[in-house]
């Protein structure tokens, strides 16, 4: 596995044998797994974002903006922090 | 950092698909001990007999669980200590709280065929840690109306 892959999807066909076999990759700005099917034009895939250089999901790298997934994630967590240093 | 195993045999009545989404699997944030949940190993398949049907399966954020039976993550390595997460399986109600448009795994598969997705390090499906926030795995079939098999690995971190 290369440094930049971010996973691997195994088809099993009804008998329990390896059908095939895909690549994936994790957007940096969103999370989705993408699953990069044989012989796949590179920008069908998505792209790569020359702000925080990480792969992107088709529907990110038409953003046009570098979110970073975890800056989306500590907004999400904020709030849950806030209430706990009050503690509620 | 821990990992847990939680399948949908392991708690609950696994439910028939239909053509709406059914909760499988839950993992979600819970106040007193939070912590991001990262989804590493995803497996699916079906128990019902075999046919040609397709079904969808996709994971999303949700915000509050809807109504499914309790399910105590499995401890990989039994020196760890017990998940801090909450997690669910074979939901009987499903919830409304489901993010609109964050699926962040999808996959329409044959039923014949069983996937299963692993995650290199540092390419996890991350939950927030955020009360009742998490992720939830869901699948549904226009053509199959039998019962499913998942599993998912996740970490506590």
């Amino acid at each position: 596995m290369s440094l930049r892959e971010g996973g691997y999807l195994q088809v099993f066909d009804e008998f329990g044998s390896t059908a095939s076999e895909h690549k994936t990759y994790t957007c940096d700005h969103c999370n989705k797994v993408v699953i990069v099917k044989h012989k796949m034009r590179p920008e069908d895939m998505g792209g790569h974002c020359r702000i925080c250089d990480g792969l992107l999901c088709p529907t990110c790298v038409a953003t046009g903006i570098c979110e970073p997934f975890e800056e989306k994630l500590k907004q999400m967590e904020q709030k849950q922090f806030i209430l706990k240093s009050y503690g509620i | 950092m821990a990992n847990y195993a939680l399948a949908n045999s392991n708690a609950g009545t696994q439910q028939n698909l239909s053509g709406t989404y059914k909760t499988i699997l839950i993992v979600t944030g819970t106040t007193a001990t939070l912590r991001r949940n990262k989804v590493y190993d995803v497996l699916v398949g079906t128990n019902g007999a075999p046919a040609d049907n397709y079904i969808e399966w996709d994971i999303s954020r949700q915000t509050a669980p809807g109504t499914a039976t309790a399910l105590t993550p499995t401890l990989l390595d039994p020196a760890d200590g017990a998940a801090v997460a909450t997690c669910a399986a074979n939901a009987t109600a499903e919830s409304g709280s489901v993010t609109a448009n964050s699926s962040v795994f999808y996959i329409g598969i044959n039923q014949r065929a069983s996937y299963r997705w692993v995650a290199a390090p540092g390419s996890e499906l991350v939950g927030p840690a955020t009360n009742a926030a998490g992720l939830i795995l869901r699948a549904r079939s226009g053509g199959y109306t039998s019962t499913v098999t998942a599993t998912m690995l996740y970490q506590e971190q």
